[in-house]
């Protein structure tokens, strides 16, 4: 039952997880600085008990690097507040104007871009990440009935648009 | 249940519900069936847009980040001490490191272990100080979200990357809007995407010598248990191929359904994963293990696990000329196709030292060299060539599979791997003349010791068994990469697998002794069934072992003194019994004995290897890890085909059972703690 090879064991998880995880957290902020809180969460990781880790991993990865991610921008802008469940800045910099530039960007994407920036987390964890509500808490922080909330009202906001004849860029998320 | 809030429905149709509430939910629905509806959609959706996102392109760690980190994590098992010890000279800590130096080695990792738990509380334990802390570290604009402006900075080096990473993005995403269209005629109906690969997967052809006969498309039937008496031999050439496991992945997890029965081939499920069979000491390509054990799920039955593991063979034996010969046509312009090459590519890549060569032809309108047997010191290089492929033009590959294959010639390493790798959907015309003649041209080069990869990618105009075919001929062998993480293991942790072909032309032949089997039946390999004969005969063509493979097979058998059902005795055998008696005695406490025909990559004659082993059962509990691993894959498999030799086993049962198997091994293993999830998804697909 137990893990012998804890290096070989955390090479595994990041060779399996270092783009899923490394995509999540430029959510958050640049290509650099979470390719350093990427490597900072599995040099923690080569510190925990995989045994207790089982079945968790990756949660625990996206949870410590996005503890880390809100840690280092709180830094950056002092007087930005943001508890669990409320304002996260995610995928948040200069989203408008990304969006223009990329005008090929596929249309759910655009409208995901136009969600608020818990919904936006919520969906891609959910979606893009495949994790369950209760993997999703224990990232995030907030319940699993309200993880449920908010996939279950993004996907009407995303359901909604997606019905309507055309993209409506400025419609709905603001 | 009264009312039904909306968000319960999507939690429904999500499947997140704890089993309770999905119970009053489905209730509550059946009563409500203008609610199905709804539930439809909302799956459909779901999977719709996990199929968007998922393909959105996966960035990687800056490149002097992640040597350090997998530098970190490659050493073999130090002390504790010791890799905290390189943690300090590595200057990974800065205030936790004189925390350190004052409370000692082991206070400070105990410490450690407490700040690292809060991590959210902001303090210092590990501060991302390294981030400044060299000269490597350099710009790069990744294709996630959330990026800004590619900073320009430090030297030409650089310059190529990111721009054509940003591209490349471009492209897919442009891309993206056409699968939206596909998608949504999926969305309202069934899914869209599954049906077309499910076809091509099945259209595996048959070998020639497989006693299946007759259609491409049919199903063939399980073994069944067959008399020691009346056939005391059982032969087939192994298989290292596993696209049906992930062909019932896609079933059960992306299509929420269980796979038809003749999906199912279990020799591909059980030879999916990693076991820990011993390799061989000596100069023997390959060694078996055998293992007897009774079985799980039919009281009075045994099983008789087969494992045989190729040799590994260490970076340093060898050098390799590898050419990647890639389909640059616009139908692999997609997210799923170039871009998973690429950043497989890329991978592999930080795999490979100065002994590697690597070389990278394309094809579209024309064979173009973009690589030359680059050295694989000389990362950056190779990293930039990859960036540069891009999906665009129109196939016409006559000229690249030659291209590909003079530059295997000019760069051959006579003691190494010589290999080209060929990257494509399969929609292409790779020459002039007939696909006989491609044919013969990879069959001429692999007899020259080059042999032939073939790596499959995305669906629709897949051309499986042209694909199966060649690789066949080629010596090499065929992957079909559907995910990244498919990719990831084919290409980074089973490259030396992929790459060196220890043996080839590999069968397996088990004479069982009547004496104490009555009755055998081979679980899987149906489709890879040899005839007696065939066994010795060198021109019969069978599979290929690469170095580090696992190929595992399991006998059922029954054990002589349980009847045999419905048998009449023989009446011309007594002979043959007595026969086996007047050994005196001396085989009598052998089961089987396992003979391995094989010849060596280069080799035109085969080597043969015995292998017997004794009688001695243990309850099934006692068995290796490996044993009880095995006997769960092929459970699953018996539970999806609705075997008649299912016995007793049930879904409780073997999840309980894998349950038990995985961690014994080696340790944590995702592919394991997936299959489990496989399974519960099943039974409760079975429901």
């Amino acid at each position: 039952m137990e893990v012998t090879d804890k290096k070989g064991w955390a090479r595994e998880l990041f060779l399996r997880y270092e783009g899923r995880l490394l995509r999540y957290t430029m959510k958050f902020t640049s290509h650099e600085k979470a390719s350093e809180i990427v490597q900072d969460s599995f040099l923690k990781l080569l510190k925990q008990d995989p045994k207790k880790l089982q079945g968790k991993e990756l949660a625990w990865l996206f949870r410590v690097s996005r503890n880390r991610a809100l840690d280092l921008l709180k830094k950056e802008k002092p007087m930005s507040q943001f508890k669990t469940g409320q304002e996260i800045p995610f995928e948040s910099d200069n989203a408008d104007e990304r969006i223009q530039k990329d005008e090929q960007k596929n249309r759910i994407t655009q409208m995901i871009s136009q969600l608020n920036p818990n919904q936006k987390e919520v969906i891609r964890l959910k979606f893009q990440e495949e994790l369950s509500y209760k993997e999703i808490s224990d990232i995030t922080g907030q319940s699993v009935s309200h993880v449920g909330v908010i996939v279950h009202k993004a996907i009407k906001k995303l359901r909604t648009q997606l019905a309507e004849p055309t993209t409506n860029q400025e419609g709905g998320a603001q | 249940m009264k009312d039904l809030s909306k968000d319960k429905l999507a939690a429904y149709a999500l499947n997140e519900l704890p089993e309770q509430e999905r119970r009053e939910v489905e209730n509550y629905i059946n009563e409500n069936p203008s609610l199905k509806k709804e539930v439809e959609e909302i799956k459909n959706f779901g999977v719709f847009l996990s199929q968007e996102l998922k393909g959105e392109e996966l960035p990687r760690v800056t490149d002097s980040l992640r040597s350090s980190l997998l530098k970190e994590m490659s050493e073999q098992e130090p002390k504790e001490s010791l890799s905290l010890l390189n943690f300090l000279k590595g200057s990974y800590f800065q205030g936790g490191a004189l925390v350190a130096a004052v409370f000692g080695l082991l206070i400070f990792f105990s410490l450690q272990q407490e700040i690292l738990d809060q991590e959210s509380d902001g303090s210092q334990g590990l501060q991302t100080g390294m981030a400044i802390k060299d000269e490597a570290i350099r710009p790069e604009l990744m294709p996630g979200e959330g990026q800004t402006e590619p900073k320009k900075s430090d030297g030409a080096s650089v310059v190529g990357r990111p721009n054509q990473k940003a591209g490349s993005r471009a492209r897919a995403l442009g891309k993206g809007t056409n699968n939206l269209e596909v998608a949504q005629v999926g969305a309202s109906g069934a899914i869209s995407h599954s049906p077309l690969k499910r076809k091509k997967i099945l259209r595996r052809p048959v070998p020639p010598h497989g006693f299946v006969g007759g259609d491409e498309y049919q199903a063939f039937s399980a073994n069944i248990f067959k008399s020691t008496q009346t056939t005391p031999l059982s032969t087939f050439s192994i298989d290292v191929d596993t696209a049906s496991y992930a062909n019932i992945r896609r079933y059960i997890q992306q299509s929420s359904q269980l796979p038809p029965h003749h999906a199912v081939r279990i020799e591909e499920m059980i030879n999916y994963f990693d076991y820990s069979d011993p390799a061989p000491k000596n100069n023997q390509p390959f060694k078996v293990s055998l293992e007897v054990a009774d079985s799980p799920w039919a009281e009075g039955r045994q099983l008789v696990r087969v494992g045989i593991k190729g040799k590994e063979v260490t970076k340093k034996n060898y050098q390799s000329n590898l050419v990647f010969l890639v389909d640059v046509s616009g139908s692999m312009d997609s997210h799923d196709k170039i871009g998973l090459l690429k950043s497989g590519l890329h991978k592999l890549v930080e795999k490979l030292d100065g002994k590697d060569h690597v070389s990278l032809v394309t094809y579209a309108g024309n064979a173009a060299v973009i690589l030359d047997a680059t050295s694989g010191d000389n990362k950056e290089q190779i990293h930039r060539a990859i960036d540069n492929l891009t999906g665009e033009g129109s196939t016409h590959g006559s000229e690249g599979i030659k291209t590909a294959y003079e530059l295997a010639d000019k760069n051959f390493r006579p003691e190494g791997i010589n290999r080209v790798i060929l990257a494509t959907d399969g929609d292409f015309n790779i020459g002039t003349t007939s696909d006989e003649a491609l044919i013969n041209l990879v069959e001429e080069k692999a007899k020259k010791n080059v042999f032939l990869t073939v790596l499959g990618f995305g669906r629709g105009n897949l051309n499986d068994s042209m694909m199966e075919k060649v690789s066949n001929k080629g010596n090499g062998n065929y992957f079909y990469l559907d995910t990244e993480r498919e990719a990831q293991k084919v290409l980074v942790e089973k490259l030396q697998g992929t790459l060196m072909t220890i043996a080839k032309d590999v069968k397996i032949q088990v004479e069982f002794n009547p004496e104490n089997v009555s009755e055998y039946r081979l679980i899987g390999y149906e489709n890879r069934q040899l005839k007696a004969k065939d066994f010795n005969n060198d021109k019969k063509d069978a599979g290929e072992i690469g170095a580090g493979h696992s190929v595992v097979a399991l006998y059922e058998i029954k054990p002589t003194g349980y009847d045999q059902e419905g048998v009449d005795p023989l009446k011309y055998q007594k002979d043959g019994e007595k026969a086996v008696q007047k050994q005196n005695g001396k085989f009598s406490e052998e089961l089987l004995t396992v003979k391995v025909r094989y010849k060596k990559p280069e080799g035109k004659n085969s080597s043969l290897l015995k292998f017997p082993l004794q009688k001695k059962s243990r309850p099934f509990e006692k068995a290796s890890a490996d044993l009880r691993w095995t006997a769960s894959v092929a459970g699953f498999g018996m539970l999806l085909k609705n075997s008649e030799h299912k016995g007793d086993l049930t879904y409780p049962k073997l999840i309980e059972m894998a349950d038990k198997a995985r961690w014994s091994y080696k340790g944590y293993n995702e592919y394991k703690a997936e299959f489990i999830e496989l399974i519960k998804k099943s039974q409760e697909l079975a429901k």
